[in-house]
This record gives structure tokens, sequence and C-alpha cells, in this order.
């Protein structure tokens, strides 16, 4: 042993009598009963709530359900006297009042009266919940209400499930009948729209059928009109007809009349004629007489021509003769013009040439003449043979036209007959027109509406379709439960959620959560005993010249072995006693000797620097602080804004988290954290601590007379 | 205030000149004042190395502040000026502390009483030791060696002896041997009159007086006003005397 570690004469001191040993006993037992036995009163608080005596009144009156009687509450009470979670007492409603009352139940349950009723309700016309009734009485014991409430909770839960499972079952069993309905109507469905196929094919048929009948009425619409035209066409002929026959009747007798002028025309014709062929003949021969006169007069003139010729030479002479003297000889002159006017009176060569030509010409006439009265008088013969034909032919005629005017009068009468039958007919087709565009306007008519019809016939079958795939997948969607699944099923929907928690790390109970706040607290507090009885800077050593560190260890190792011994009984008392299984038994021990080290060096600390009195003032204050602020008990984010504040800068804090993970597993950086500070808070202590050391090895007045000490 | 002090630099000029050593103690004006009032001092010192000086004063009087800043572990008040073995206080106190040794001081080296004269021993002995050195089970032997220079002639309690077993004067020397073990150049003794008898008062007396032999310095404080007088010195000692407050009484020379 070094001179550094050995603990000197502070613990020797207790050897000798039995109160100094009883003292070193309190030390190490101080944290054993503060953590050990807290925690050993806590262990298990709900492992034993069936000693905890709860009323249970049983007021249902039961109900009937398809027949059969129903008694959900006595199923439920003795489904909850069978669990034995709690002390159940049967008993009625009074007692159970009164003994909530009294303290002698710590609340009570109540099956109410119509609490079957109610659970039958849920496949009834009028569902509604069935309720527990609880009565707490927190005078009992606020605890026990709590967990009375927790404990409710897990009957209520219970319960729930297997009532909802009935309930639920009852509404599966309808729940498949829908389903086979469901199927048929699919069926039906599937028909429904076969049919309205041939439905649809048949309209389209009726439409197109009717489309060509409209057709065929337009045409005959159309040509009615025409017939109705055409016969009033035909009632003006007739009429023309009747009036025409009307007028060759009057002609015809007016030609007959004219047959029998004419016959008399004709003959005398015929007797003119032959006069006039007589007549003819003489014409004929005086022609021809002329005709030799006319030669004769033609040889006449030309003989004359030819001797004015001469006549003119000789004139011509004399007058040049006279001319040529008429400038010498008035006479002359005179005699000259005389003579020129004669000449110019003389006709001249050409004018006679003229005549003679005219002659020729009437010369050729006569005998032209003469011919052509040779012709007349033989066709003047001619002629009168013809007319005597022609009179006895117009007389024929005048017979013959007298037969067409009687049958024209027959015709005229038939003509009207024609006229009044054609005015019938007119009539008649003009009525058939008007019906033609009537039936033409109702065929069309037919023919959209039966559009129509085809038109919905296909939306019938679609819709059909769409029905019968609807209640398919309607029918599909109820699930087809065998007996066992639609039991499932039920079970399922009454407690559709069921909490599987997984615990990460899971303290074993009650204690087992609370030890890594109790160890802590519990060593805090013996470190307090420790400071008590032992002292934080042995004053003999500050007498010695030795540092600060070597007085702040006389001072901290022995009460270190204090603490080692009070760890090392705590923690076997806690395991092999109390039952605490840590995740990691050396993690846990050496956790929780960094812990005591730490506590013991921070309060060495607070007295050294403070002083005797103000030191442990400051220690229970820490302690106090570090209870409400560490977290130990609920979550630290529950408490008050200042606790929250304080509690990363208290060890405490550091020290429950990392034993937290030691016992309940899971060690991670928190841990690490939780060591760092605590060596953290260990070494910075002893090191004020020397630091202080120092310093005291001189003496104050204060220090050398106190004037308070404790 | 009485400073006798004052008037005897003649006798101990006389006893220290030929050893040719400066003074342990030199002073001027040295004083104390805490809260309630005036502790000691003003002082002008100058006592001898290597002899025995009685410090008397009554109770309260500031026998052991005065003790205690002669041994640097008490700082006197700003404007003193104080030299204690070369050494400038309270400047140098940490130097002082190692060769100045103090002992029989209540509340600072009392004794357990439940613990054996060896354990006791050893925990000294490990606390002035380096921190890595062995600190082993002191025996009879070893305790012998360091007690006998204190403890003289007388027989030298047994190692397992425990501390209230011991008598007063047997105490008061195991005190002292504690305190001799850091072998100071000065050692400070308070309240010689917790061994109440004056025989035995006497035996411890020629304890230190035989301990300031070996060039120790020894200042040791008393209350009885005629100690010097009624005790059998081989040498005369230095004396100083000390009284303050209001209840001061002029001490009988």
């Amino acid at each position: 042993m070094t001179s550094l570690t050995s603990t000197g004469t502070e613990l020797r001191r207790f050897r000798h009598g039995l109160l100094p040993k009883l003292a070193i006993a309190a030390m190490v037992l101080v944290p054993l009963l503060y953590g050990a036995l807290y925690l050993w009163a806590f262990w298990d608080p709900t492992g034993h709530l069936d000693r905890l005596p709860v009323a249970l009144v049983n007021s249902d009156t039961g109900a009937v359900r398809d027949g059969a009687p129903v008694h959900a509450g006595d199923e439920v009470t003795t489904a909850l006297v069978d669990s034995k979670a709690l002390k159940w007492v049967r008993t009625d409603a009074e007692d159970a009042a009164s003994g909530v009352r009294d303290g002698r139940y710590y609340f009570a349950l109540t099956v109410p009266a119509d609490f079957s009723a109610s659970v039958v309700s849920a496949g009834g016309s009028e569902p509604h919940p069935a309720q527990l009734q609880v009565t707490y009485d927190d005078t009992n014991s606020f605890l026990a209400t709590t967990l009375g409430r927790s404990a409710m909770a897990q009957v209520s839960d219970a319960v729930r499930a297997t009532i909802g499972q009935q309930a639920a079952d009852q509404v599966l069993v309808g729940l498949g009948s829908a389903r086979d309905g469901f199927a048929r109507a699919s069926d039906g469905a599937l028909t429904l729209q076969a049919a309205a196929g041939t439905l649809s094919s048949g309209a389209h048929q009726v439409a197109s059928g009717a489309d060509a009948a409209a057709g065929g009425a337009a045409s005959l619409a159309s040509g009615s009109a025409a017939a109705a035209s055409g016969s009033a066409t035909l009632d003006k002929g007739a009429h023309a007809l009747a009036d025409g026959t009307s007028t060759l009747a009057t002609g015809a007798q007016a030609t007959a009349s004219g047959a029998r002028t004419l016959a008399d025309g004709a003959a005398r014709l015929a007797d003119g004629s032959t006069t006039a062929a007589t007549s003819a003949t003489a014409l004929a021969t005086g022609a021809a007489q002329v005709s030799a006169g006319v030669t004769s007069a033609v040889g006449q003139v030309s003989a004359l021509a030819t001797q004015l010729g001469d006549l003119s030479g000789g004139l011509t002479s004399v007058m040049t003769y006279l001319a040529a003297r008429a400038p010498v000889d008035p006479t002359a002159a005179a005699l000259l013009s005389g003579m020129q006017k004669d000449a110019a009176a003389l006709p001249s060569a050409s004018q006679l040439t003229q005549t003679t030509e005219q002659l020729s010409q009437l010369q050729a006439g006569a005998t032209k003449v003469a011919g052509g009265a040779a012709q007349l008088s033989s066709g003047l013969g001619t002629l009168s043979t013809s007319a005597s034909q022609l009179s006895s032919g117009a007389a024929a005629l005048a017979g013959g036209t007298a037969q067409v005017s009687g049958g024209a009068v027959s015709a005229a009468a038939g003509a009207h007959d024609l006229a009044a039958g054609a005015d019938q007919l007119a009539a008649g087709t003009a009525t058939l027109a008007t019906g033609a565009t009537t039936l033409a306007g109702g065929t069309s008519t037919l023919a959209s509406g039966a559009s129509r019809v085809a038109a919905g016939s296909d939306q019938l079958g679609a819709g059909s379709a769409t029905l019968a795939d609807a209640l398919h997948s309607g029918a599909s969607s109820i699930p087809a439960d065998d007996p066992g699944t639609q039991t499932a099923r039920a079970a399922t929907l009454s407690t559709p959620v069921r909490l599987a928690s997984t615990d990460v790390h899971a303290a074993a109970g009650f204690g087992e959560g609370f030890a890594p706040f109790f160890i802590p607290l519990a060593l805090f507090v013996g470190s307090l005993i420790t400071w008590l009885l032992l002292r934080p800077l042995p004053s003999r050593a500050l007498a010695t010249p030795a540092s600060g560190w070597r007085a702040t260890f006389a001072g901290f190792l022995p009460a270190m072995v204090i603490g080692v011994a009070q760890v090392a009984v705590m923690l076997a008392v806690i395991h092999w006693g109390v039952g605490l299984q840590p995740a990691s038994a050396v993690g846990t021990v050496a956790f929780t000797l960094l812990v005591v080290a730490a506590f013991l060096a921070l309060q060495q600390m607070l007295v050294a620097v403070l002083g005797p009195a103000g030191g442990k003032v400051a220690v229970l204050a820490l302690l106090m602080l570090q209870l409400a602020s560490s977290g130990g008990t609920y979550p630290v984010q529950t408490t008050p804004a200042f606790f929250q504040a304080v509690h990363p800068w208290l060890p405490m804090s550091y020290a429950v988290g990392g034993l937290r993970e030691v016992i309940t597993g899971g060690a991670d950086g928190r841990l690490l954290v939780a060591v760092l500070v605590l060596v953290g808070v260990l070494v910075g202590s002893l090191a004020i601590t020397a630091w202080r050391a120092g310093r005291m090895r001189t003496w104050t007045l204060s220090r050398l007379h106190p004037v308070l000490s404790i | 205030m009485n400073t006798d002090a004052r008037h005897l630099p003649d006798t101990t000029t006389v006893a220290s000149a030929p050893r040719e050593v400066p003074p342990a103690v030199r002073a001027t004006g040295l004083a104390l004042h805490g809260s309630r009032g005036a502790v000691y001092g003003p002082l002008d010192l100058e006592l001898p190395s290597g002899g025995l000086v009685v410090v008397q004063g009554p109770q309260g009087g500031g026998r052991s502040s005065l003790l205690l800043t002669l041994a640097g572990r008490m700082v006197p008040d700003a404007g003193s000026q104080l030299e204690v073995l070369g050494e400038p206080l309270p400047r140098r106190r940490r130097a002082v502390q190692r060769r100045a040794a103090v002992a029989g001081f209540a509340g600072i080296d009392d004794l357990d009483g439940s613990v054996s004269v060896g354990a006791t021993v050893r925990e000294r002995l490990a606390w002035l030791r380096p921190w890595w050195a062995r600190s082993p089970r002191v025996d009879q032997a070893a305790f012998g060696q360091l007690a006998a220079p204190v403890f003289g002639p007388r027989p030298l309690p047994q190692v397992q002896t425990l501390v209230w077993d011991l008598d007063e004067v047997d105490a008061m020397l195991l005190r002292v041997t504690l305190a001799m073990a850091q072998a100071p150049d000065l050692l400070l003794v308070d309240d010689v009159d917790q061994v109440h008898d004056s025989t035995r008062r006497q035996t411890v007396w020629s304890c230190l007086e035989a301990l300031t032999t070996s060039g120790t310095t020894v200042v040791a404080a008393v209350a009885s006003l005629d100690e010097l007088a009624r005790m059998q010195w081989m040498s005369p000692p230095t004396r100083v005397a000390l009284s303050s407050g209001p209840h001061a009484v002029p001490a009988a020379a």
C-alpha cells in the first residue's frame, strides 16, 4: 500500500468500542435501508391486486336473442371472479355502496339490469353499447383508485372482446345472407342484360323498317300529289273535249250544208266550163290572127328605121353648111336654129331599134297567146269534165258530213260524261294526296321513335351489364365465411386493434423500474451520513506540509472504503434479497461504485469549500433538488420547467440514467455520457477539494474558533 | 498592552551570538485582528535560533494564533513585518510550513484516542513520504528511532497502545514526536498546560529543552504566569508575554 492509498487512522478510530462500530454499520447500512427497503416495499404493488377487496354487483336481468335466453351479466361476473385479478366480492348494490363508503371495498363494479339487453341490442334495430358502472372513492386510497382504474381498463377490454364478438357474429350472419342475395341479383341482372340485347336488336330493326316506311310514305305522298294534279288536268281536258265535240257536231252540220252547196256550185262550174271551153277555141283563133298582124308591123317598122337614118345624115350636112353661112347670112342662122330643133325632134336610131325589139316581143307574145289560148281551150274542156266529177263528189260529201255531224253529237254527250268522271277522279286523288302526306309524317315520327327505342334499349343493355358487374363485385366484397372464419372475423371485429407491444428493454416490474432511482438516492444519503462521521479533510493532515491532494485523499479514501461497503451490501441485498436481476452485473457494480465515488467527492468538496455547517446544508439542499429533478419517478418532461432546466446540471440525473441502462439493459451513448459526467464530477470535485486543502493549511480565526459548529 | 519581549533582546542576542545564526523569528509590528477585535500584538520580536521560547499569556490571549502565525499557518494583519527562518511571511508560507512543525494545537493535531500509537505514527509518516512510497507498518523499533529523541530517558509507549491509554505526558510527547517527524527547524508547541500536573509538565519542558540541543528552535506556549519561575531549566528560555483584550492581566516577572 502506497502512502497515497493509505487510509490512515480515519477508520481505525471506529475499531474500538461498540458505538463506533455501530456508527460504521450505520454508515454502511443506511443506503441499504434507504434503497433496498424502499425497493422491497414497492417491488410489485400491482402483482398483489388480488388482495384488493372490490365489490361486484350483478343486477343483470337477462335478455332473449333468437329465442334463446342471454345472461351476459352472469358471464361477465363469472369471468371476473375466475380471473382473480382483484379480490372480487359478489354482493348486492346496497352492501357495495356502504362498503365503498366505509372502506370495506376499495371500489365497486356494477353490472346494470339492462346489460344483457344492451348486449343483444347489437343485432337488433336499436343497437347501443352495454355499460359497466364503477364507483370509486379516493378516500379509501388514491393509489388504489388509480390501480383500480388500470385494472378496470383491462376488465373492460376483456368484456368488450367477449361481448363484442357475439354482437359481431350476429352481424356477420346477416352479411352472409346479403351475399347470397347479391349473387342472385347479379344473375337476374345478367338475364336482364341478355333480354335488353334482344330488345335492342328488335328495336333497331323496327327503327330501320320505320325509316324505309317513312321513305315509301313520302314517295306515295309526292306520287299522290302528282296524281292529284294529273286528275285536275284530265278534268280540264275532259271538259275541253266535251266542248270540242259539241263544236264538232255544230261544225259537222255546217260542213254538211256547205257540202251540199258545193255540190250545187260544182254542177254549175261544170256547165260554165263547157261554155268557157267553147269560147277559148274562138279565142285561140283570134290570137293566131293577132300574131300574124304583128309580124307584118315589124317588117314595116324596120324599113322606116333605115330611111330615118338617111334623113338624119342629109340634115346634118345642111346644118353644117348653114352653120358656116350663119355668121354672114342672118337668114341662114335663123334657118339653122330652126333646123336644129327639128333634128332633135326626130326619133333617134336607138329609139327605133327599141321599138323594133318591142314589136318583136309583141309578135312572140302574140304567138304565145295564141298557143296559150289553145291550151286554155283544152284545159277548159278538162275542167268541165272535172267539175262534173266534183259535183258528184260534193254530193257524196254532203251525205257523209251529215253522218259525221250525227256522230259528233253523240261524242259530245260522251265527252260530258267523261268530264264528270274526271271531276270525281280529281277529288279522289286530292284526298289520296292529303292522306299520303299524313302517312309520311306519321311514319317519320314512327322512325324517330323507333330509333329512340333502339338507343334506349342499348342503354338498358349497358345499364344491366353495369348492374350485373356491380352486384357481382358487391357479392364478392362480402366475405364468404365458413363458420370458423366467421368466428375469427367476429373476434377481429370486436377487438380490431390488439396492442402487441415490444419491450426493447423491459424492467421486470415496478421495483426494477424504480431501482435506478432509489440506488443513487440511497447512495447520496449514504454519502451524507458518511461525511457526518468522517472528516472530509483531516486537520492533522492539514497540519503537515503534505500537498492538498494528499490531504484530499486522506479524507476521501476512508470514505470511499465505506462507500464500497455500502454498494456491496446494498447491491447484494437488492439482488439476492429483493430479487433485482440487472442486465449487466459487472456494469451495475462498477457504475454504482462510480456513483458513490462521485457523490462522496462532490459532498467532500462542498464541505471543504463551504465549511462543515454550510457544506452540510448545501448537501441537503442538493439532495432535495436532485430528488425532484432527476427524473427517477415521473419523466422529467412532466415536471415544471425549473426542474427540467436544472435536470442536466445535477449528477444524480446521470446516475439514474446510467443505472437504468446497466440494470434494464441496452447500454448506449447515454451510458457513456453518464460515466463521463460522473467521472468529471469525481475528478473535478477532488481537484477543487485539493485546491481548497492547500489553502486550508493556513488557518483562519473562524476555523480555529468556529462561531457555529455542526 | 504589555510587550515585555521588547526588553529581552539583550538576553537573546547574547544567547545566540556565538552561533552567528540569524534569528529564527524577527517581527516588527506583528499583530492580528479578528472580527471580535484584537487577537494579539502589535509585537516586535527577535527570537534566537536553536533555543527554547516560552510564550506566556492568558486564555484567549492569542497564543495559538501567534504560534500558528509563526508557523506560517495563519496570516497576520497587513502591515506586520515578519520573517521566520529567514523567510518573509506571509508571502513564503509554503516554505515555512515545510520547515516549521506544530504540536499540541487543539482542533488541529488532536489525536484520536481509539487509534494505536503505531497507526497514528504510520499515518503521519505516510503523509510526509512521497505518494508512491510504501508506508509500512510502524513497529516498536521504528517508533523508537523516531520517538527516542523526544521522549529522552522516558520509557516509550508500545506502538499497539491506544492513544486514550497514554497519560498526558506521553500523549503530549507523541504529538511532539509526530511534529518532529518532518524534521522541522522550528517547532511550535501550543498549550503545554494540557499536561495539568506541574511535575509532569516539568518532564515535557525538559524534553522540549532537549530538542533545542539538536538545533531546532522550540516555541512553546503556556498559560501559567509563573511557569518560568516554577520550572527548572538547563538554560533560561526566552520569554514572550502576551496579554490582550479587556481582561489583560500583567504578567508577573
